[in-house]
Parts: structure tokens; sequence; C-alpha cells
């Protein structure tokens, strides 16, 4: 189900979505201890203004209770994500391609998408500026 | 509420394996429904939470008497993950006895460890 349309999402992604760059993975699972090849192709180096760099991260997302007992206000579920592991490595814009063959290692997280307790890797092509980044970003299942 | 002595053959299994319980009754009572279950759960700071559970569903109805026991099994899910343990929470595995009775229900836990496929 989705929710009414303020025009929000679609204004966020066209500041967000990538300009001047793609990135593509040869495989989009694997297991821990795997690897797997980032491919970044850059179309117009011009389009590239901040820090060029990718990444590759996952973010562990937790729920917590909130109660509250000195007030009115009713106990409520808060879910609060924060970078468990992050890998950035710096791209150069005036390269056309870029292969990177990037290793989840054997000790990291594997993906769970649970309802109190997840674990989401991704994968992400940025133009880090002030404002708004500009990213190209892929799920990746991350097996055991 | 009972009380309850609970043991498995084996407290390791992989993916597929099956778990073999003995539940022995320390303190008897009467029992709706005796069921166990194997749990995933999602254990943060103030939730916990299973989305995989496998239910050996109702095995004995009827009253506990102290020195009697029950024998069950459960599989682990062919697909199961290991633990895992985060900055904020943790993934384990749990096999949780419920009696269902009147008011509070009475519980046994035992924690499993499922090993990488």
């Amino acid at each position: 189900m989705t929710g009414p349309d303020w025009g929000f999402s679609p204004v966020a992604n066209r500041f967000r979505a990538p300009e001047g760059f793609s990135l593509v993975l040869d495989r989009y699972e694997l297991r821990r201890g795997e690897s797997f090849v980032a491919t970044v192709q850059v179309s117009d180096p011009s389009l590239i203004t901040g820090t060029f760099e990718l990444g590759l991260v996952c973010i562990e997302r937790w729920a917590e209770l909130h109660h509250h007992v000195q007030s009115d206000m009713h106990d409520h579920r808060q879910v609060y994500e924060e970078p468990i592991y992050q890998w950035w490595l710096p791209l150069d814009r005036d390269q056309p391609r870029t292969d990177l063959t990037l290793q989840v290692v054997a000790d990291a997280p594997f993906s769970h998408a649970g309802t109190a307790l997840s674990f989401e890797w991704s994968v992400t092509a940025r133009d880090r500026r002030s404002g708004f980044d500009k990213l190209d970003r892929h799920d990746l299942t991350v097996l055991p | 509420m009972a009380v309850f002595d609970l043991r498995l053959r084996s407290y390791q299994a992989r993916p597929g394996d099956t778990l073999y319980g003995w539940l022995g009754i320390v303190q008897g009572g009467a029992t709706r429904g005796l069921v166990a279950e194997l749990r995933y759960v999602e254990e943060t700071r103030s939730y916990e939470e299973a989305n995989t559970v496998v239910s050996t569903g109702p095995f004995y109805v009827g009253p506990m008497q102290p020195g009697q026991a029950f024998e069950f099994t459960v599989d682990v899910p062919a697909d199961a993950k290991p633990a895992q343990t985060g900055n904020h929470g943790r993934l384990l595995w749990m096999v949780d006895v419920k009696s269902d009775e009147p008011g509070f229900d009475s519980h046994a836990r035992v924690g499993v460890e499922v090993l990488a496929p």
C-alpha cells in the first residue's frame, strides 16, 4: 500500500539521481567472503563536481520502544539506523570506466530483513556535494 | 504456573536438521496445550520479535504431573541463517516451549546454535 503522493519522493529522487555517471555490479547476491565487481562508467566528467567515490555499506536498522512515564504521550516505536560496516574508495572522474573488485569479508554481517532488526547491504557510487549528493545505489544480498 | 526442565539432544544444528527435545515436568498444573517452537529471534534493547517460527503444534493437553516427560521434534528450516550480533541488536535461535494456561502461560527456553551452511 502506498501513501498519498505529496510529490516529495519524485523531487527528492530527481535531486539525488546520478548525473554524468552510472554504476552496475556483476552480481547482486553473494556469500560472505566472496567478491564482486563494481563498474563505474563516466559519461560526462564535467557534471561531477563533488567528491567522487564508491562505497560498500551495511546499515543496521533497529527498533526501540520509547516509554513516556511522566507525560500523556503514548509509548511509541522508533526505528533507528546506523552504518555497521562501510568502506569508501575514491574514484577518478576522468576515467571513462573503472572496474573495482570488492570483497565482503568473511566475518561481515549477512543480510537480514526483519521487523525489529535488519542488516541491509548496498553499493553506492556518489558525487558527494554540500546539499544533495548525486548517487547511484544498488542493493546487495549477502548470504551467510 | 508450571515449571519445566527443557533439554535438547544437541544444541547445535545445521539448516535442514531435526532437533530432538525432551520436556520434563518439575512443577505440574493443567495445560490447554503444550507447544514447542523453534524461533529465529530479533532482539533489541526493547524488542523481541520472531518472524521465522517452526511449531510442533500442541503435543499434549491436560493435567501435568511432576515426573512426567514428553519428547518432541522440530525441524530447522533448510534456509535457516545463523546467529548474528550487531551494535544494537542480535539474531538468535531458541526453542521455546509454551504451556497455554489460564492467566500467564508457562515457558521454558533454551538457545540453539544454527551453523552457517
